[in-house]
Parts: C-alpha cells; structure tokens; sequence
C-alpha cells in the first residue's frame, strides 16, 4: 500500500518535470523565432501614427504606412525562414485564438479607436492623445508578449 | 480535440522534446533542431527517422543559395499523438 503510494507520487513528480522541460524548450524555440524588440516597437508606431493621421489630422495619407507595415511582415518572415523557423501566425491554441482575437478586435481596439475619435471630437486634444499613447503602449505589449507566452508558461503547470 | 493517451513510441525523451518543438513551431530546419535538442546529428536522425516511418513527422528537402536543407514539420497524426501524451501527463499528475 505504502510501496504504490510512493510509486505514484514518484510517476507524478516524473511526468510533472517532463510537462516543466517540454513547456521550457517549447518557449525557448518560440524565444528564438521572437522580433527583435527595435522591430516591435516599429511596428507600433507606425500603427500608432497611421491612428493619429486618421484621426487627429483628418489625413489620407495613414494609408501609405500599409507599405512598411507589408515590409515589416514580409521581414519578419523572412527572418525567421532564414533563422530555420517557419512559425504559426496564432501560436495559441484555436479556442485561445478565438478569445484573444474577439477580446482585442471585437472589445479592446475598438474600443480605443472610438474612444481616442470621440475625445478629439470633443475638443480634449491632451486626452486624446493620451489615450493614443496608451493605446500604443497596450499595442506593443500585446503584440509582443502576450500571443506566445501566456499559454506556453501554464502548459507544465497543473 | 485529442484524447488522452499514452504513446510509446514518442514517450522516449528526445522524441517527446522532438514533438514539443514541432507543435509549438510549423517547421524547422535540423540544424536549429539540433541545436536546440542540444544532440548530435545521429542521434537526431535516428530519432526523426523513426517518427517518420510512423507519420508522425514529415521531413521535407528545400534547395535554397545552392544546398540543400532539410526541414522537419510535425504530421497531424503526430500532433494528436503528442497531444494525446501531454494529456495523459497531464492526468498523471492529477
């Protein structure tokens, strides 16, 4: 009775060490095949710029920034392809994929867009652009941290 | 959705990890493979050969600036088959 107990904790601290090293070398290839961070913040102010020219400026000219937002997509794969990687779009899971994206276009972007649209209509320019910068900052952070790591790190914990 | 299984073939450790990489990426390269295994060319050839002869893995050849590079990518059976042991880990731990 004793014996079977430690046999099963022994399989249990076992199969948990291997669940640990399988979610490690899975982040440590996804690590390897992450932007460079000058790139992510690239990303983000262009986007960030394209929303200020839309609308704070009122200009068409947000459009041409679609030309280095391609080139940065077209870089990033080609980086990775070089480095030996062909990595997925949505690392996640399909129904993870599902949550985050409704969450963030459904909820969050719009939400932003609206919000940072209806405070320059207003008149409150400052709070405008605050929200802007905000905006920009949950963007990068998003973008850069949360569609690899936050299922990959719970893997090997239960 | 994967059931919960136990696999023999890829419970061996550098199988398992072999599988653990390819889920997370769609392909890579054997040398970055190897590198990140941290094991020797043969040693990973073995194991890829075996998991290939089971359609768990797919290994593809691309010509590119004149060689040749051999890529890995995991087969849908060998992702169920992975995620299947995970889950059977899984509930070993409780």
């Amino acid at each position: 009775m004793g014996k079977s107990m430690n046999e099963n904790e022994s399989a249990s601290s076992e199969a948990q060490a291997t669940l640990e090293s399988l979610g490690k070398l899975q982040r440590d290839a996804l690590e390897s095949t992450r932007n460079p961070i000058w790139l992510d913040i690239l990303t983000t102010l262009t986007i960030g710029t394209m929303n200020w020219l839309y609308l704070y400026m009122h200009s068409k000219l947000h459009l041409i920034l679609l030309i280095p937002i391609a080139w940065i997509a077209f870089y990033s794969i080609q980086r990775c392809r070089k480095a030996g990687f062909r990595v997925k779009a949505f690392p996640m899971p399909a129904r993870f994929t599902f949550i985050y994206f409704f969450l963030l276009m459904v909820v969050l972007f719009p939400t932003f867009f609206f919000g940072i649209k209806y405070l320059y209509s207003i008149g409150m320019t400052w709070a405008g652009h605050a929200l802007l910068v905000a905006f920009c900052i949950f963007l990068f952070f998003s973008i850069r941290y949360f569609p690899i790591y936050s299922w990959i790190a719970k893997k090997g914990e239960k | 959705m994967s059931a919960s299984q136990f696999d023999a073939l890829i419970h061996a450790p550098n199988r398992l990890q072999i599988c653990a990489v390819l889920e997370a990426l769609v392909e890579i390269e054997f040398k970055k493979l190897r590198e990140l295994l941290d094991v020797s060319d043969s040693v990973l050839s073995k194991h890829i050969k075996a998991l290939e002869e089971a359609d768990y893995v797919e290994v593809i050849k691309r010509t590119a600036g004149g060689r040749q590079h051999t890529w890995v990518a995991l087969t849908s059976s060998g992702r169920k088959a992975f995620q299947g042991h995970v889950k059977e880990l899984k509930k070993i731990v409780g």
